[in-house]
């Protein structure tokens, strides 16, 4: 395990969240749009999805260009989909305000967090790096 | 991915909820209007709302397929005549009367600008929010460099 490996998960992370609060953003701002279909992204599924692999058996690469059966966090992507199969109003929409405002605010604060505790990475570093200075 | 863009995405609700709450203004200021250009009473006016995207033509949306694509805010297409028909209101000394005393009133209904003025306040004030929470975010990923 890399030095760098909790720091690159954690910016896929923030990256993720950032997209996120783009799509909110754009549900928010088309809630009076008729016929419109709200669209999430899904993140943390997918990276739960890739950390329960741990139990398959893996297959041997010996080359960078070996096909792999266990996803790096670096090839993990965020996922956009529209959610077509529910409507809310009469004219077609599905964005629920409230349920949109909500979810915007957790992921605000999600990705505060996940750059609070990076910053807290880098200070740890920082403080390894400056112990052994003296 | 840029960096502004859920603010600019926010700030396109923001000039279309402002351009509906014009729109809706101008219905509540002409409600007793009985003369236009056109001719006859005022007609109330509605915004169309549409969803803003990117590029639409087919290689694009192709290439992009399994890149991070999403919309880009909202825009206002048209400002649409309510085709309702006019209030007939009994009032023979109205200048506008017609030979048997009725005059062809607006058909707004100030009621229902009331309500569609709050929601579009309400819309107003979720994109501000937006704005601000992605503002929260920048503020915070500028801190992760500072040790």
């Amino acid at each position: 395990m890399g030095l760098f490996d909790s720091i690159s998960l954690m910016e896929k992370l923030l990256d993720a969240k950032w997209l996120r609060n783009r799509i909110l953003s754009n549900n928010i701002a088309n809630a009076d749009t008729p016929g419109y279909k709200r669209s999430d992204v899904s993140f943390e599924e997918v990276l739960k999805k890739n950390m329960e692999q741990e139990n398959v058996l893996p297959l041997t690469t010996t080359h960078k260009n070996h096909i792999s059966n266990i996803k790096m966090v670096s090839d993990i992507q965020p996922r956009i989909f529209v959610q077509n199969d529910t409507t809310l109003r009469n004219d077609r929409n599905n964005v629920d305000i409230d349920k949109e405002m909500v979810e915007l605010t957790k992921n605000t604060l999600s990705y505060n967090m996940t750059a609070d505790q990076l910053q807290r990475v880098f200070q740890l570093l920082n403080m390894a790096i400056s112990e052994g200075r003296r | 991915m840029g960096f502004f863009d859920s603010m600019d995405i926010s700030a396109s609700g923001l000039t279309a909820q402002r351009l509906r709450m014009d729109v809706i203004s101008n219905n509540i200021a002409n409600v007793n209007t009985t003369r236009t250009e056109e001719g006859g009473p005022y007609r109330r006016e509605r915004v169309v709302f549409q969803e803003r995207k990117k590029d639409f033509s087919f290689e694009k949306i192709l290439s992009n397929f399994f890149k991070n694509q999403s919309g880009q805010g909202v825009r206002v297409v048209a400002v649409e005549k309510d085709p309702a028909p006019f209030k007939l209101v009994y009032d023979p000394s109205h200048p506008d009367a017609d030979a048997l005393g009725y005059v062809r009133m607006p058909n707004v209904n100030v009621v229902t600008e009331m309500v569609d003025m709050i929601s579009a306040t309400r819309s107003y004030e979720a994109n501000v929010t937006a704005i601000n929470s992605a503002k929260s975010m920048i503020t915070k990923a500028l801190e992760i460099g500072r040790i």
